[in-house]
């Protein structure tokens, strides 16, 4: 089995403020992860072009080298938003635009000069983990031998008034694991990875900033868009990517939790984060990344992997900071000052059951 | 990289049962509905009743193959995994939801039709009825077959319930007809979902033995392609080192049929070239698990012993796999 490194990456992300977007009148609120100074009408390209066009100049590859591996290098992309404009302006207008909803992957992949298959993962919330994991795992076993994974959201009107009427909005700024989290805030942002193995990324002088270690996949089977809420499956989902990985639960520094802010999800995942540390005396610190930049939903795997990255080089751990009173006491939520992090895990569960973990271990050269 | 096909489920305009491929194959005729199609279903209504169009295509097709393949009661449910894909998803409840969110009233929304507007939904309604809890994940472009059996050869997956759904929506496929790339095919809408498992059983219909891919750039089905893209179907092909008794192609009836055929038989002159879409339509994102349905019934009923199957999707993927007997 080949082991597989990240070695380009680049996210953006939006803060959560008064959406400019869409006309959010009528909705419980009009905060939403936005993302300053995108140009023009659509979002969504101008997400991919710049974080894909970023990732591959970090990685030190030109769109040529990315072509040059021909069929061996695959791109993955997670997303849920990215046809919705496409309904809604055939709604609006009656123009045609419904067959080419699917063009924004022909435009990623062309960007990055990919010629091997590209797959969209459209598991809901779970799409860009999921979509970074199958990367690993058609890596690791040599079904190609590189991969840009990642994914891409933007704001739509279609997503505000969705979540608005399951009555999943929070009606100020999202505070995941709190005792007062009422909802979430979503967000739009992007972010890209190059994957490769140590061997291909040393051959070339890149440099390295994890090894992805492993990765698992699963599903609640419990209802549509409610998370199972004993916290059981996310239990399993979490000792399947620890087993995958090799490692115990006691050496995770760190978890970037779903932490979407719902009652539902906050429950649901303390329950699982308990039952995993159950004990076990070294627990890692355990955050939520929508609490700054809101849920970016098919994309949210894939900005947060990017900030958990981020966290472990620098060594300062990504704080919510309308944290005041951990949910049922938990405390796994309590940030400290500093992390120094070798491992850290992933996770995101989606509607429909969907759930996805990844492990990462930092590189050391030796 | 292999796997066994256990069973098969399937809804299409031409069959929807395993005995009626069969006799398909073996030259019975069969009247083909009109869209959009009409299916029965073993699941009790209520069951159903508050799903949509599309969840019910895919979970009636799987259900059809869970059936068949008898898994054990004792078979561990976080070891039988689910992944399908499909083209356009739940386009109807996404048109319905877009016609809401477009006269500006978010009360008017529905949140029954949101939820079921998420291209996933069908995977969660299919693992709800089954307890299927493994893994699990829905694509809208790329091979829900490669990648399962990827899950089943690391030991990631004892089974998976594997396949595609393509539903029809009728502002969809008005606008899809008047592209000068789909002329001369006929639309169709249907699912196609097998259980897939490691081992080969006393039901196992047939073996994956192979995969080869790569993209075109662009979907044939979308946009008009130079003869150029022959050269990437032959060297997709080429990595195979043996020589199927025939190919399951993606041939519609348009324009790309020529250049497809070419380059198959630049790399496989002896093969028999098959056309499932003459039986099934064009069915889009489920087109190539289409194929895949109508080599595994060929390869079982001993029509031929090894079947290279071939399918576009619509971000440009070619997909190939060989099928042979276990």
């Amino acid at each position: 089995m080949n082991r597989v490194v990240i070695t380009g990456m680049s996210a953006l992300c939006g803060e959560i403020k008064p959406c400019t977007v869409y006309d959010t009148s009528g909705l419980i609120t009009d905060k939403f992860g936005e993302i300053n100074g995108l140009d023009g009408d659509d979002r969504l390209h101008e997400i991919i072009r710049r974080t894909i066009g970023d990732m591959l100049t970090d990685a030190g590859f030109s769109t040529d080298d990315i072509s040059a591996f021909g069929g061996d290098c695959r791109m993955f992309f997670g997303t849920l938003f990215a046809r919705d404009n496409a309904f809604l302006e055939h709604s609006r207008t009656g123009v045609d635009t419904l067959a080419y909803m699917n063009e924004f992957a022909v435009y990623a992949a062309g960007l990055a000069g990919v010629r091997g298959t590209v797959d969209i993962s459209s598991a809901s919330c779970a799409a860009g983990t999921t979509a970074i994991g199958m990367a690993f795992d058609f890596i690791r076993n040599g079904v190609c031998s590189a991969a840009i994974a990642g994914g891409a959201e933007e704001l739509t009107a279609m997503g505000g008034y969705g979540f608005n009427c399951l009555k999943s909005l929070s009606g100020d700024v999202c505070n995941p694991y709190d005792v007062k989290h009422d909802g979430i805030n979503i967000g739009e942002g992007g972010a890209f990875f190059m994957l490769e193995t140590p061997e291909h990324a040393k051959s070339r002088n890149a440099k390295i900033y994890c090894e992805i270690i492993g990765s698992a996949t699963g599903n609640d089977a419990y209802h549509a868009t409610s998370p199972e809420p004993t916290g059981e499956e996310a239990y399993h989902l979490m000792r399947s990517a620890l087993d995958d990985a090799g490692l115990t639960a006691e050496k995770l520094d760190y978890i970037n939790g779903h932490g979407t802010g719902t009652v539902l999800n906050d429950t649901m995942e303390t329950s699982a984060l308990k039952k995993l540390y159950d004990g076990v005396d070294r627990k890692p610190f355990v955050s939520s990344t929508k609490a700054l930049i809101g849920h970016c939903m098919g994309a949210s795997g894939a900005v947060e992997l990017a900030s958990v990255i981020r966290s472990m080089q620098s060594g300062e751990p990504i704080v919510m900071p309308n944290l005041t009173e951990p949910f049922d006491g938990c405390e796994l939520y309590n940030a400290p000052e500093s992390i120094d992090m070798e491992y850290a895990m992933s996770n995101s569960f989606g509607f429909a059951g969907n759930s996805a973990s990844i492990v990462i271990r930092k590189w050391v050269e030796k | 990289m292999t796997a066994y096909i256990e069973s098969i489920g399937d809804i299409s305009r031409c069959v929807q049962s395993a005995d009626e491929l069969t006799e398909l194959l073996n030259g019975g005729e069969f009247e083909f509905s009109d869209l959009p199609i009409e299916f029965d279903s073993q699941i009790p209504l209520a069951k159903m009743r508050r799903n949509s169009r599309y969840n019910k295509l895919a979970c009636i097709a799987a259900d059809n193959a869970v059936r068949k393949a008898a898994i054990p009661e004792t078979m561990d449910r976080r070891r039988i995994g689910t992944i399908i894909s499909t083209g356009y998803g739940s386009s109807v409840y996404n048109s319905q939801f877009a016609d809401t969110v477009a006269k500006g009233v978010p009360g008017l929304c529905s949140p029954a039709i949101y939820s079921g507007t998420v291209p996933n939904a069908c995977v969660g309604q299919i693992c709800i009825l089954n307890g299927f809890k493994g893994a699990s994940t829905v694509l809208t472009g790329g091979d829900p077959l490669e990648y399962s059996a990827l899950l089943i050869n690391t030991n990631k997956a004892d089974m998976i319930l594997c396949g595609s759904v393509e539903e029809y929506n009728p502002d969809l496929y008005s606008e899809l007809r008047e592209l000068e790339t789909l002329k001369g095919c006929d639309l169709s809408e249907g699912a196609a979902m097998f259980v897939l498992s490691k081992e080969k059983t006393e039901k196992t219909l047939c073996a994956v033995t192979g995969f080869s891919s790569a993209s075109l750039g662009k979907s044939p089905l979308l946009h008009r392609l130079e003869e150029k893209s022959g050269e990437i179907i032959s060297d997709i092909l080429k990595k195979y080192d043996n020589t199927p008794d025939a190919v399951f192609t993606a041939a519609n009836g348009t324009y790309f049929d020529d250049i497809e055929s070419k380059a198959i038989k630049s790399v496989f002159p002896e093969a028999e070239l098959v056309s499932p879409k003459n039986w099934a339509g064009e069915t889009l994102g489920c087109g190539y698990m289409m194929n895949v349905m109508f080599a595994a019934a060929a390869v079982n009923c001993g029509k031929y012993s090894k079947v290279l199957v071939t399918g576009v999707d619509l971000i440009g993927n070619y997909c190939t796999a060989m099928i042979e007997r276990a």
